[in-house]
């Protein structure tokens, strides 16, 4: 005896470099007010709070949610932090449907948040054993190797993480919401930028960002005063071991499985014929190619052609990330809720210049750790 | 691995706890916390006689500042049961809630069983000035103030309030702290008055814990006498101590009503309360006919950050499966003076669960 579960209110900050005009406290309550005023309702109405957030030590806040609790309109209700890795959005909006789902809660208020300009994001991530000696690479040299395997095990020519990056930032241009919007754009100035850590180049990666999500999840009974629900088809959380001798990093079985539990969920045997949008969590442009297979919609090795043919364009066959996705803006901890909302939006029909026609299903992900951590969601709208 | 249970159980699902373990250890002999973890995680299996093959959902919580590593659930992935991979979801704070997660889970379908897995190692020197952080990070952590101070406001306001005085926080010291007398405890210095330092918890030790959770069928296919979840509700209070009444708990009030804990017999209580005063406040807040409390002694003597709670849980659900307790409820906190409290009703008759949300 289970509950269905609906998004009938979204709210995401406007998301920049450094909001320093706004505290934390400030930047979070800016995407619950959107996000209850876009739902029509009072914070009153909202049973219980979940709080999405990446390791509390990149703002040096032990356990936020009691300071944010009164931001967030939590005081007197449950409040549950979600956390686990950088899927830390995507895992709070499957608590969220868990309470509904669960038949706990009518309204529940999901929010995740990152303030990396109060933060050393880069740093802190691969800080590791006290004593051992820093390794000061950066969080892109991790996705750097599974980048070059990549492309050594799939043959993928060397201007995909350009194309992918051009698309992004093209659809970036459309959210208002996005960090980095450069209307001067080109596939050369891409092609060229600074190269980071060989193959991943400047322009192809996500920037740092501050920024909240917010999105109010109710049952079904809850769910009739609302116009255009998105309902939730399908929820799945996958995480495996990071170093282990089955841990394949281009292709985590952690993905396959999250991909494989929400379309059975779902009822979804062709994903990309069936699947009308996509959002996905690719902080580098290459790491796009790479979850098209991870995630079922290429063959092993075919994702980068996907790319090539325009598939993934706006107008192609499965736009993905038409929101400009991670390199749009990236507040690490709020980035997989923002791809939750987004796919949201789009089936219903609330996605402004950069809605995909017609869209009808859509899929979010959300992934994190050395790719081992993923959580997805499908939301349609119609019933399931 | 879909559960079952509610069908042949003919309505909602109910979730028991049918394995626990911890361990604490007062001298840290290097062991990383997944060596710590491992053989916690065993015990809790073998009591619940699942193997790690049947389980579904694994939650875990630990703290990154205690122990001084961002990620360090990337470390402790070794000795998780998540291959092939399963739910898995991580926490910084009170491993109680990692339980309530987990039971949400198990109650919305998503497996049959879960393993709560906690663990603390802390390596700050000082705990105490550590948990400023969890403070208003503008106006409030940059005083620093330690956490045994902020305790003492609440402390100092109880004995102001009349309702209990210093002789009263000793006697519960004296009652949890083998070998120490009320007079002994009285004896003892002020560390931030009118706390003493046996009113203290000790900190300085590691800690893990493993809870089994299984729903209906594979409940009742467990090794021991389930211990059935009738409901679990938690609350948070304001950030702001001045606008709270800190001597008594609004939060747990408000959960115990909904758990229907007012006046009701609670054969076994126990609580997490790292401050002997706080301990007074949680059970009147309760408000139940309570048999025994804190028979496991609670957490003063030993108080592994993130793992006390959770060990609540265990051992009030071992009362149940082991003791012959009817009716056994624990406690868990997070936060200075109390601000966040969770509530686990567990009963020995599995008679549906109480719908404790709103």
């Amino acid at each position: 005896m289970t509950n269905r579960c609906a998004v009938v209110g979204i709210g995401q900050t406007r998301h920049a470099a450094a909001r320093s005009d706004v505290s934390l406290a400030g930047l979070v309550r800016e995407a619950v007010e959107r996000a209850l005023g876009d739902a029509g309702i009072d914070g009153r109405e909202i049973g219980a709070v979940v709080l999405g957030k990446a390791p509390d030590m990149l703002e040096g806040v032990m356990s936020p949610e009691l300071y944010l609790a009164d931001a967030v309109g939590a005081v007197g209700k449950p409040i549950h932090r979600a956390y686990t890795s950088g899927n830390a959005g995507g895992v709070a909006a499957s608590v969220g449907a868990g309470l509904i789902t669960a038949g706990l809660h009518a309204r529940v208020l999901v929010v995740s948040f990152e303030k990396q300009s109060e933060a050393r994001a880069a740093g802190s991530t691969l800080q590791r054993v006290p004593f051992e000696a820093p390794w000061h690479g950066g969080t892109g040299s991790l996705f750097a190797a599974v980048c070059r395997e990549y492309i050594s095990r799939s043959g993928a020519p060397a201007d995909i993480g350009d194309r992918v990056a051009f698309k992004e930032r093209q659809n970036a241009l459309r959210n208002p919401y996005a960090q980095v919007r450069r209307a001067d754009i080109t596939l050369e100035a891409i092609a060229t930028s600074r190269m980071l850590w060989d193959p991943i180049r400047f322009l192809h990666a996500s920037p740092s960002s501050d920024g909240a999500c917010a999105i109010v999840l109710a049952d079904e009974a809850a769910a009739a005063r609302h116009a255009r629900p998105a309902w939730v088809h399908a929820c799945a959380v996958r995480s495996e071991p990071p170093v282990s001798p089955w841990h394949d990093s281009v292709d985590p079985r952690a993905g396959r499985d999250c991909a494989g539990a929400v379309y059975g969920q779902a009822g979804i045997s062709n994903p990309i014929r069936q699947l009308d949008v996509a959002e996905l969590f690719a902080p580098y442009s290459w790491m796009e190619p790479i979850l098209l297979e991870n995630l079922g919609f290429a063959e092993p090795g075919a994702g980068w052609r996907l790319i090539e043919d325009g598939a993934t364009t706006m107008t192609g066959r499965l736009p993905v990330n038409p929101s400009g996705g991670l390199l749009g803006a990236n507040p690490i901890g709020a980035a997989g809720l923002v791809r939750f909302a987004e796919a949201a939006m789009q089936v219903r029909g609330a996605a402004g210049d950069h809605q995909v026609d017609g869209a009808r299903l859509a899929v979010g992900h959300a992934a994190g750790g050395y790719s081992n951590c993923v959580a997805m969601w499908v939301v349609g709208s119609e019933r399931p | 691995m879909k559960a079952q249970g509610a069908a042949e159980a003919g309505g909602a699902p109910q979730v028991a706890v049918i394995g626990f373990a911890s361990q604490i250890r007062h001298v840290s002999d290097g062991s990383s916390d997944a060596e710590l973890l491992a053989p916690v995680i065993d015990r809790a299996l073998a009591a619940s006689g699942l193997s790690r093959s049947d389980i579904g959902v694994v939650c875990t919580a630990s703290s990154e500042f205690g122990s001084g590593i961002v990620g360090s659930v990337m470390e402790v992935f070794d000795v998780l049961p998540c291959w092939p991979p399963v739910t898995h979801s991580h926490l910084e704070g009170e491993g109680a809630f990692a339980l309530y997660e987990a039971w949400v889970r198990l109650l919305a379908g998503e497996a049959d069983a879960a393993l709560v897995c906690a663990y603390s190692r802390p390596l700050a020197s000082d705990l105490s000035a550590l948990l400023a952080l969890q403070l208003d990070p503008y106006l409030v952590a940059p005083l620093a103030p330690r956490s045994h101070q902020l305790a003492a406001l609440q402390a100092r306001a109880l004995v102001d309030s009349g309702r209990y005085t210093e002789r009263d926080f000793a006697t519960v010291v004296s009652a949890r702290r083998a070998g120490l007398t009320l007079d002994a405890a009285l004896a003892q210095p002020y560390v931030a008055s009118p706390l003493r330092g046996p009113d203290c918890s000790t900190t300085a030790c590691a800690g893990t814990a493993a809870i089994v959770l299984a729903a209906d069928a594979s409940a009742s296919r467990a090794a021991g006498r389930p211990a059935w979840i009738a409901g679990m509700d938690h609350r948070v209070e304001t950030g702001a101590f001045g606008a709270r009444d800190l001597t008594r708990s609004a939060s747990i009030e408000e959960a115990g009503a909904r758990l229907e804990l007012r006046g009701a017999e609670i054969d076994v209580l126990e609580v997490h309360a790292p401050y002997s005063h706080q301990e007074l406040i949680v059970a009147d807040a309760i408000g139940g006919r309570i048999g025994a409390l804190n028979p496991s002694r609670g957490v003063l003597p030993a108080d592994p950050l993130g793992v006390s709670g959770l060990i609540r849980i265990g051992a009030a659900a071992s009362a149940v499966s082991r003791g012959g307790a009817l009716r056994a409820v624990a406690h868990a906190t997070n936060g200075p003076c109390l601000q966040q409290n969770l509530l686990c009703l567990l009963e020995r008759d599995r008679r549906g669960r109480l719908r404790a949300g709103g």
